[in-house]
């Protein structure tokens, strides 16, 4: 044993070694792995009730032994999670039982995208499109606002062929859309145009959408929650 | 830490692979002085590999192979070296020089064990296919499957088969072996023989760094063909100066891997055996007999996805109706984008930036090599499918590119890890020879 610690060249090779382990984190890994068991390093990961809330998922399929594949519905920007608890037995088919991850409530809010300063996109549409069922109304989310009079062009794009689907004047911080999701093509991108740009004296608008859930929990019996996480049927 | 200590096992029965069936100390059919016992290592691999493949599609339960597999291959491995041979000095020798082999693994695969984050594709697509296996089903049961299509399977089946082998069935024991095969890749590079350790492990310590990000082992399958084409590239060079029937064998069972692993495989494939029609010192029967094997391992591959009933590849994106009517400054435009993505993603990537200005010096003092034809080859070749396969798909160029190209860059990029290890070994001191 001594003979190797002599040895420079392996006191070289081990340096060398301990050098790749720092730069990969080794040392902080192996010491995540003695004290965190493999359900809890999922949850450090992916979350229990957040994000991708693969621990929620996880716990749900142990407890329940769910294997007839529940529809799951995650409002967190997130990949797909059906695979930490998918039944491949019974891939096509989706139960009538739901999972519900980070779950807003029966309206939530979605901030429109500005790609120049009269045009907005609802970017997240194609996200939440099987998520709201109407969007309620757009709200100017600036707050020292006094006079408003905007005019705006609600509009899709699919296939480059652009459909103005709503024209309206805004005048106050709420103005009513009551467009219903399925007015709007899920592949479709939705605009706001502000159109009358030069005649206003505000600047740097910014936009949200209130939506309504699809999605309302008193429809349906819940299986069990965490947080806002549902498991429902 | 009873999970720590299921790493060490679990590099034992990858080593299995390596060691058996051919003796590594040269069989009656290996010339010792021809292989060396990485050369047969990585042949090893290879057969194993290709007979996992063929397990794949045979229609019975993962927990059957994984018991078969762990009998059959100890009782070979003890059979070989232990009661026909008994050659323990040299097992001794490939342990001592294993040491760093496994030290790097092990490195590595604890960090694969405390992220556990899966790569994107990996999430919808390969760990789904790998659950089929784990959870009783078999190939045919794929096309049930509706993004089956897109992606060749079998990554997803090694990923499959070592996460169910041992007693804790966690996912990433399966993707431990993705970690192996680069490891073993960037080893067999570096290692000639049993001598000169010192510096063949400093560089294979080096190497491994330069090109190591957690991403490559999320369950993507890039790191595979990355590690099939670094273990090629050096079968490649050695094929210049012998032309072994086990050589043209290791090249043509390593290409039937690539086919089956991803798309992006059989174009690489494609190339390789492309290349091998452009080799002058390989005489004309043995081409005949490598590219009608070729075609066969490609009729093979079509007929099995016939009869289950499969798509081979049901990619949407390619349309003649596209390619025809495309604009010309729509090209223009597109070709722009893919450049300005091709120099950063390829500046970004260590061998293959290095590997192309090494080749590119070589070009420019008129070196002279059969070994230098071939990387030319390669690089012309692999360069003209990235332009084609990213100007004619009629997706979103610079989405398309931004989100892929890093990804295709690295995998094409495992030709060239013996180019670059070779050069740095030996300092251009007649390396190409």
């Amino acid at each position: 044993m001594i003979e190797y610690i002599k040895n420079k060249k392996i006191i070289i090779l081990l340096l060398i070694t301990i050098f790749f382990g720092i730069k990969t984190n080794f040392f902080k890994n192996i010491s995540e792995l003695i004290q965190y068991d493999y359900n809890e390093r999922l949850i450090n990961n992916y979350g229990f009730c957040s994000n991708e809330s693969i621990g929620y998922l996880k716990y749900l399929k142990k407890k329940y032994n769910i294997t007839d594949n529940p529809q799951i519905i995650n409002y967190a920007q997130a990949p797909n999670v059906t695979w930490s608890i998918i039944n491949t037995q019974n891939i096509n088919n989706n139960s009538n039982k739901m999972i519900l991850l980070n779950y807003p409530g029966k309206k939530f809010k979605s901030y429109l995208t500005k790609v120049n300063e009269s045009l907005f996109e609802f970017s997240d549409h194609y996200f939440l499109s099987n998520k709201f069922k109407k969007i309620n109304y757009i709200e100017i989310s600036n707050s020292n606002i006094n006079e408003i009079n905007i005019k705006m062009d609600i509009y899709t794009i699919t296939n480059k062929n652009k459909k103005v689907i709503k024209s309206l004047i805004i005048k106050n911080l709420k103005t009513s859309l009551n467009l219903s999701a399925d007015e709007i093509d899920e592949e479709s991108k939705l605009f706001f145009e502000i159109k009358n740009l030069n005649k206003l004296k505000i600047k740097d608008l910014n936009f949200s959408l209130n939506l309504q859930n699809k999605y309302n929990l008193e429809d349906y019996q819940i299986i069990e929650k965490e947080k806002n996480c549902y498991y429902i049927r | 830490m009873f999970e720590i200590l299921q790493i060490p096992i679990i590099f034992i029965i990858f080593s299995l692979m390596a060691l058996v069936p051919l003796n590594v100390d040269g069989s009656k059919i290996l010339n010792k002085k021809k292989f060396t016992f990485l050369d047969i290592s990585a042949l090893n691999l290879i057969i194993n590999f290709n007979i996992l493949l063929i397990l794949s599609i045979i229609p019975f339960s993962l927990d059957l192979f994984n018991f078969i597999y762990l009998i059959f291959y100890f009782s070979l491995f003890v059979y070989i070296y232990f009661l026909q041979s008994k050659k323990l000095n040299l097992l001794i020798e490939i342990f001592k020089l294993s040491i760093i082999f496994f030290i790097i693994f092990f490195i590595i695969s604890i960090c694969v064990a405390n992220k556990l984050n899966l790569g994107w594709d990996a999430k919808y697509f390969y760990y789904i296919k790998a659950l089929f296996y784990i959870q009783g089903e078999n190939f045919s049961d794929l096309k049930n499957f509706t993004h089956n299509m897109y992606h060749p399977h079998f990554g997803s089946y090694l990923w499959a088969f070592f996460s169910n082998i041992l007693p804790l069935k966690y996912e990433y024991f399966g993707r431990l072996i993705y970690v192996y095969l680069f490891c073993f890749s960037i080893f067999y590079i570096c290692h000639d023989n049993l001598k000169d350790k010192f510096l063949s492990n400093i560089i294979f310590i080096f190497a491994i760094l330069v090109s190591y990000k957690y991403e490559r082992f999320s369950g993507l399958q890039e790191i595979l063909i990355f590690s099939v084409l670094a273990i090629l590239s050096k079968f490649y060079f050695k094929i210049q100066n012998n032309q072994n029937i086990i050589n043209i064998i290791s090249i043509i069972l390593g290409i039937n891997l690539l086919i089956w692993i991803k798309a992006e495989g059989i174009v690489y494939a494609t190339i390789l055996i492309i290349i091998i029609s452009l080799m002058k010192k390989i005489s004309n029967n043995i081409k005949i007999y490598i590219f009608s094997t070729y075609t066969c391992l490609i009729l093979f591959k079509f007929i099995v996805y016939s009869f289950f009933d499969m798509v081979i590849n049901g990619q949407p994106f390619y349309t003649l109706d596209y390619i025809l009517n495309i604009e010309f400054s729509y090209l223009i435009y597109k070709l722009k984008i893919l450049s300005s993505y091709l120099v950063y993603y390829g500046l970004n990537n260590f061998y293959f930036v290095t590997g192309l200005i090494i080749l590119l010096s070589l070009n420019i003092q008129k070196k002279s090599s059969n070994y230098l034809n071939t990387l030319n080859y390669y690089f012309l070749l692999s360069t003209i499918f990235i332009f084609f396969a990213y100007l004619l798909r009629d997706l979103e160029i610079e989405y398309f590119a931004k989100t892929t190209l890093e990804r295709i860059i690295f995998l094409s990029s495992g030709f060239y890890v013996f180019l670059v290890i070779n050069f740095l070994k030996k300092f251009n001191s007649n390396f190409l020879k």
